[in-house]
């Protein structure tokens, strides 16, 4: 995976490790909001908080119309802003890419999501830190797929080691055209998506700004 | 097909992080360094006659940044750990973030600034010209770094530039000056009364001397307005709609209304004009005005800046 | 038994084959590396959790699941991946199953009311008092010499409908309502007069040609998660490795609005709703005009010659078809021809089709499609269902002599099931007095048509002079109820079921509690079972059995389960099913068809002898002709992430979902002066709602539409959208309710929606009596 070689990654290990990422194939994405639901019930994520959620927009002109959906998540991103921005390092990112949080460690200081260019970060208004997807860690650690990938029902959505060259996730990579969100930013985000919306990517598409609501983080 | 034609379905609420208590925060330490700054000039300018001005800046500074902090507890959603910001062990120390700098330098300056304060009154000019050097550099670097804070946001359009900490220490250097003259106007006014009329007239020339020196900060705190605005408006779709919350939009009241016209056009106008120049009430109006735009600088940034959605 | 899935490949050693998961899995599309489904750790002690396997039912697919338990609670509802329809996937709703066991205002003991009906004020009483009680008044019924008089309504899990029928019988009343009909009983009666079963399964794995009217898969389907994940399969784009790629079935989508399907496929063609007959014929026309038929099919397998067909078919022309539909002629000529020239093919037709007054009618011209290409019963195409049959234990009630018309087929002679939103409605209308009424997981006031007047039945103390509610929850209906008794969730309870098979192989899946039945809920088998015995030994007879030996029955014909262990392999494996058994095609050729000619009736002499007409036909719907300018059609649709009336409680799901604008196309506002989020009045001939204008693209001008599930007003406190605190701290973070908080706030969300009913008409399809959800006139007025 030449693509996902980050100036940042540790470069120093001669073997490549493990690096756990996600493909959401847009083109079996069926917009049933599984994923999300799933998420909550595996993370006991509270309400008015979504670790994943689906986004769905209409676009064009009667009749020539057609609705495009976005599931997104947090990208475990190879140089997330996150990270570098956390003053007490509760988020850091394990060696396998998945950007974690020590949930005793955080302050709730709230610098991650504001600098987070995804929106993907809460606050637990019940626990009162930050919380978000870490690529359901505790599953994955047991060898088991995140709870969303598991349950999606288009299976749009694959898991796995990138570095894995016979995997699943590293042969989709390697032979489809895929895309990550913002990828200018120069977060490396570890989602990809394969035939993704301009459009249902763009956070301002079909948004006025000026009237938009927003939430108080907790 | 009309290809932009969109309608947004369903998606997940947007949020805004970092709320009306941080602006106040910013708003807090800016006015520290600000006046912490003038108060130095003050001092190391030499001129007796500044000395009163030195004196003022050096009790408002570490007033202002005892406050700011309460600000940011607050806020916050775990204050009771805020002592994990202090932990200087490696392995939880982030060097990377501007808040480790910040948390340093917010505890160093306002102990530099508390004993340069004791200096200034006790009279001692050596020692409080040595700390005034120390503080400078301090309380530049308290303002900036908090520019640095929003600068490293790197999510945000309007925060995401380099022009943001400087942008933040000449607006500092704003807000610091006007609250500086309007309290020596309020001490000129009202307890000057065992002074000679001479001291006063000099004092009264101070004020005036400090109104010019706040239009030249203020026309300097626009060209980096006006630097910043452009290329908002030039730059990514995302600054677009940014530019369009200030410009015209949402914000416009907060950023061309009060930050622009009354918060620095309508003060420039004063300080400048001869008949309002070396008026007190006047002057006293324009600090005021001032002091209220910096403030909606700093919720217009801060909340207009989150304002443009990222998903 | 081998199932080639068109090309896809296992890539390594899948996690799954660790968990002894049997080769139909071998070719699903399982290749991640990590387990998927099956197993659970917890997220705070990282020990892996009890699965107890069982089967959902949030709505009617019934996929396999597991629950997860540890110290009694059950943590999580996962997906089987053994279960050979759903593998390994739940929806949103399955998902959310765990909200509704612990919703904080479930019904756990029995209620007796005290006030008047609907004061909504209850004294708890044990269940020996209740079953005293009822059985006090069945007995006056029995002693009037009138059973008739007492009917039951209950829901469509097999056991349930079983042991329902069985109760009821065994008191002599022939008004065992238990057959809810899958989406309105057109759909069956149409399938039944046409192939002899009243079921459909496209077989869309295989597939190259998707043609749907009416149907939206990817929200809403009968049987939707296993049926739109081999929909998805059919259409990826993905590689999934260097030497495979998999062609993409093409999928047309023919509805009246942009659905998550129409806005997905290939092609979206609005159409008038209720006009997809003529278009299906017009097909047809233009199929047999150009000789793409398959004569060898129609010639063995129907019953009527393909020329006279061709004559009969002479008038729907492509360009008499747009007339009336407004799809234009050359794009029915050119997807007739693309349907016919590519094989496999399959139709998919549903809610949109037969939900309306000609539903049966369309639903035989869509299924004409399939039958003149030869696309019957062949892999990738429109195949029979394949299912297993249940038995009863000895001795079976005989079914009562004594007729009744609300179990009789009345006026609808061709129906197959009692018309469950005409059996109120009969009620009051006078045509059967009732003494006693007993629903079961059924909400009558919420989700028929006109639900004011249900409201006012129920309330009617002479009209039902005695009402028993059974449910988990305190619905709309058992609000009005004189007595309601506590049910267990799906996830507490027993049952059976076999639903249609999408490998081609039967199978048979355990409900089973992942967790004991909470409160004093008793499951509806032990409930009537207990009953019996309350009554006198004429009925207790007839109830020999525990709940457990009832099931053991049930299955007890199905030799490869006996032999495999019977309930108890069930009970360790959750499913059944004969793992050496070849996908079954073409099963006809061997058996024939279930109809009176053994053949497809093109031709239904049962219709013609009611006095319909007997070939396929468009028969215009009366609401089209009658339509004056400034009137719009209602459609209602389901909601991807809520069933009916039964999900709204799920938090995560309300959460969602929990408004109901109306949808309406952007010219059709604008011409109404209305924009989004102005609020409107939708007006119908039998009453009017409120509600928020979502204005659209995505829906035909001369159409609105609004969801269903929304705007309950009982139910419980989240379906209300009311902040509250409880056991579970997320019932203080609900935010969508429209509660202000302080003087000066504006109201936090937008409430919890309305719900359409109340101006829906009663009304059904003269031929299969199916209510009629699409055909609603109305009028939209800003307020
Ligand atoms: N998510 C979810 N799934 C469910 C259910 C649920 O409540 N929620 N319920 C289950 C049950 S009981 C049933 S019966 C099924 C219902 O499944 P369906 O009957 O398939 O679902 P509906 O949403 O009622 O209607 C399908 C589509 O028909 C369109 N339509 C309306 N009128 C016309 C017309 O005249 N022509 C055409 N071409 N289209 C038209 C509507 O816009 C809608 O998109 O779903 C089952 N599955
Ligand atoms: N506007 C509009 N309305 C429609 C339709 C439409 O297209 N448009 N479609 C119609 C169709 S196709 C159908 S099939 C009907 C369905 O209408 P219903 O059969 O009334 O709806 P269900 O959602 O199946 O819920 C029935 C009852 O089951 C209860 N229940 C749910 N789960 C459990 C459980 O685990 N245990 C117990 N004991 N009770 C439970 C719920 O409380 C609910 O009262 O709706 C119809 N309503
Ligand atoms: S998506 Fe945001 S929160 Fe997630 S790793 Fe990247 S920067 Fe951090
Ligand atoms: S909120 Fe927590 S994780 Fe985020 S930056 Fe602050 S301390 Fe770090
Ligand atoms: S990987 Fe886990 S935490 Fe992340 S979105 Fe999926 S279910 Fe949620
Ligand atoms: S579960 Fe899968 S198909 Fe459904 S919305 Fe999520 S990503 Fe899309
Ligand atoms: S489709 Fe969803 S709600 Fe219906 S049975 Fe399957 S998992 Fe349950
Ligand atoms: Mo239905």
């Amino acid at each position: 995976m030449s693509k996902t070689q980050s100036p940042h990654a540790s470069t120093t290990d001669k073997a490549p490790r493990v690096r756990f990422a996600m493909v959401l194939d847009l083109s079996r994405c069926v917009g049933c909001h599984s994923c999300s639901v799933a998420c909550k019930s595996e993370n006991e994520v509270p309400l008015g908080k979504f670790r994943s959620w689906v986004k769905v927009i209409e676009k064009g002109r009667y009749p020539d119309v057609s609705r495009q959906f976005l599931p997104a998540l947090c990208n475990n991103c190879d140089n997330p802003i996150c990270n570098r921005n956390c003053p007490v390092r509760a988020t850091y990112r394990r060696p396998d890419g998945i950007v974690q949080v020590n949930q005793h460690r955080c302050i709730g200081c709230m610098y991650c999501m504001a600098s987070c260019p995804y929106d993907v970060r809460y606050i637990n208004p019940l626990r009162k830190i930050i919380q978000k997807c870490f690529f359901c860690d505790h599953r994955v650690d047991h060898g088991l797929a995140p709870a969303c990938v598991e349950t999606c029902l288009g299976r749009a959505r694959i898991f796995g080691d990138i570095n894995d060259p016979d995997s699943e996730i590293a042969q989709t990579l390697a032979t489809n055209p895929v895309t990550t969100l913002k990828p200018g930013l120069g977060t490396e985000p570890h989602v990809f998506y394969i035939a993704a919306d301009y459009d249902a990517m763009d956070p301002t598409s079909g948004v006025d700004v000026n009237h938009i609501h927003f939430e108080h983080p907790f | 097909m009309d290809q932009n034609f969109v309608t947004v379905l369903y998606n997940s609420p947007h949020q805004i992080p970092l709320g009306k208590l941080l602006a106040q925060y910013f708003y807090l330490t800016g006015l520290s360094a600000g006046s912490f700054v003038v108060s130095v000039i003050a001092i190391l300018g030499g001129k007796t006659e500044y000395k009163p001005l030195g004196k003022i800046g050096a009790v408002v500074a570490p007033l202002c940044l005892v406050l700011a902090p309460m600000n940011l507890l607050t806020e916050m959603a775990q204050p009771l750990r805020a002592w994990h910001l202090m932990t200087y062990v490696p392995g939880y120390i982030n060097l990377k973030s501007p808040i480790t700098y910040g948390v340093a330098l917010l505890t160093a300056y306002p102990i530099s600034a508390i004993i340069y304060a004791f200096f200034v009154y006790t009279g001692n000019m050596k020692m409080s010209k040595i700390f005034a050097i120390i503080g400078i550099p301090l309380a530049i670097s308290v303002h900036g770094y908090t520019g640095f804070i929003l600068a490293l946001g790197k999510g945000r359009a309007l925060w995401n530039t380099a022009l943001m900490p400087t942008l933040f220490i000449v607006s500092a250097m704003v807000s610091g000056i006007a609250l500086m003259m309007l309290i020596a106007i309020i001490l000129n006014v009202f307890f000057s009364k065992d002074k000679s009329q001479e001291a006063i007239t000099a004092d009264r020339e101070l004020i005036y001397g400090l109104g010019k020196f706040l239009g030249g900060v203020i026309v300097f705190d626009l060209f980096l307005i006006l630097n910043a605005v452009l290329v908002l408006l030039t730059s990514s779709k995302e600054a677009w709609h940014v530019a369009e919350l200030l410009l015209w939009g949402r914000f416009a009241v907060d950023f061309i209304g009060i930050e622009l016209i009354l918060g620095s056009l309508v003060p420039l106008f004063i300080v400048f004009y001869p008949k309002t120049a070396r008026n007190l009430k006047a002057l006293s109006f324009a600090s005021i005005l001032v002091m209220v735009g910096i403030y909606a600088m700093r919720y217009s940034v801060v909340i207009g800046g989150q304002s443009v959605p990222l998903h | 038994m081998k199932f080639s899935r068109r090309t896809f490949l296992k890539l390594g050693a899948a996690g799954a084959a660790s968990f002894g998961v049997s080769r139909m899995l071998e070719t699903a599309p399982d290749a991640m590396e990590l387990i998927m489904g099956g197993d659970e750790v917890s997220r705070t002690t990282g020990k892996h959790l009890k699965p107890v396997p069982s089967t959902c039912l949030n709505c009617y697919a019934r996929c396999g699941n597991f629950g997860f338990v540890a110290y009694g609670a059950l943590l999580k509802i996962g997906p089987n991946p053994d279960h050979p329809n759903s593998r390994g996937r739940l929806c949103a709703k399955g998902q959310a199953g765990l909200n509704l066991v612990y919703d904080p205002d479930r019904l756990l003991y029995p209620l007796k009311r005290v006030g008047h009906r609907g004061e909504g004020q209850w004294k708890r009483i044990s269940w020996e008092e209740a079953y005293t009680e009822i059985a006090a008044r069945l007995q006056g019924v029995l002693e009037s010499g009138h059973p008739e008089e007492f009917a039951f309504q209950s829901d469509r899990d097999i056991t349930t409908q079983d042991i329902t029928r069985r109760f009821v019988h065994a008191l002599g009343s022939p008004n065992a309502l238990v057959h809810h009909p899958v989406g309105g009983p057109n759909k069956q009666v149409a399938q039944q007069l046409t192939w002899g079963v009243d079921y459909d399964i496209p077989d869309v794995a295989n597939t190259e040609y998707m043609l749907i009217f009416g149907s939206n898969p990817y929200e809403a389907h009968y049987m939707r998660t296993s049926f739109v994940q081999r929909i998805t399969e059919a259409r990826s784009l993905r590689r999934v490795s260097a030497n495979l790629l998999r062609t993409k079935a093409k999928m047309v989508t023919f509805d009246v609005r942009l659905t998550q399907t129409s806005g997905r496929s290939d092609e979206w063609h609005p159409i008038i709703p209720g006009t997809d007959a003529v278009v299906a014929l017009a097909m047809c026309h233009v199929i047999l005009e150009k000789g793409l038929e398959d004569r060898a099919f129609l010639d063995a397998w129907t019953n009527y010659s393909p020329d006279k067909l061709k004559e009969h078919l002479a008038e729907y022309t492509p360009e008499a078809a747009e007339k009336i539909s407004g799809v234009p002629a050359e794009e029915i000529r050119r997807i007739a021809q693309e349907f016919a020239t590519t094989k496999p093919a399959t139709t998919i037709s549903t809610g949109g089709v037969t939900k309306h007054a000609n539903g049966v009618q369309s639903e035989r011209c869509v299924a004409l499609l399939n039958i003149i290409t030869g696309n019957i019963d062949v892999k990738g195409g429109y195949c029979l269902p394949k299912a297993y049959n249940f038995r009863e234990p000895e001795p079976v009630p005989p079914v009562p002599a004594r007729k009744s018309k609300l179990s009789g087929f009345g006026n609808y002679p061709l129906a197959m099931t009692e018309l469950h939103h005409m059996v109120l409605p009969m009620v009051k209308r006078g045509h059967q007095r009732i003494q006693v009424y007993m629903t079961y997981q059924h909400n009558p006031a919420y989700s028929h048509p006109e639900g004011w007047l249900i409201e006012q039945i129920l309330k009617d103390e002479d009209l039902i002079p005695f009402y028993v509610a059974i449910d988990s929850a305190m619905t709309e209906s058992a609000y009005l109820a004189d007595l309601v008794l506590p049910a267990p969730t799906f996830v507490e309870r027993m049952e059976l079921e076999s639903p249609a098979a999408f490998e081609m192989v039967p199978f048979v899946s355990l409900r089973q509690p992942m967790i004991p039945a909470r409160g004093e809920s008793v499951p509806i088998t032990a409930m009537l079972i207990e009953l019996a015995r309350h009554l006198s030994d004429d009925v207790a007879k007839y109830f020999d059995f525990t709940a457990d030996e009832y099931l053991r029955h049930q299955i007890s014909g199905i030799a490869p389960l006996v032999q495999a262990g019977g309930l108890d392999y069930l009970k360790e494996h959750g499913v059944f099913y004969d793992k050496e058994a070849e996908p079954q095609y073409e099963v006809f050729k061997s058996t024939g068809f279930n109809t009176p000619s053994g053949k497809i009736e093109i031709y239904s002499t049962k219709l013609e002898e009611q006095g319909f007409h007997p070939l396929p036909i468009y028969d215009p719907i009366s609401a089209h002709k009658t339509l004056r300018p400034g009137e719009l059609h209602l459609v209602t649709h389901q909601w991807m992430v809520h069933t009916h009336d039964r999900t709204a409680n799920c938090m995560w799901l309300s959460e969602i979902i929990h408004e109901n604008p109306v949808y309406i196309n952007s010219a059709t506002a604008a011409s109404l002066n209305v924009r989004s989020r102005d609020r409107v009045k939708v007006i119908s001939k039998v009453g009017e709602i409120e509600t928020v204008a979502q204005v659209v693209e995505g829906i035909h001008p001369q159409v609105v539409a609004i969801g269903d599930s929304c705007g309950h007003w009982q139910y419980g406190r989240v379906a209300q959208a009311n902040r509250f605190k409880s056991q579970d701290p997320n019932s203080k973070l609900l935010w969508w309710g429209q509660e202000k908080h302080g003087w000066f706030a504006e109201a936090t969300g937008t409430g919890n929606g309305v719900h359409p009913k109340p101006i829906i008409p009663i009304m059904s399809d003269p031929i299969g009596g199916g209510q009629c959800w699409m055909d609603t006139k109305v009028r939209i007025k800003k307020v």
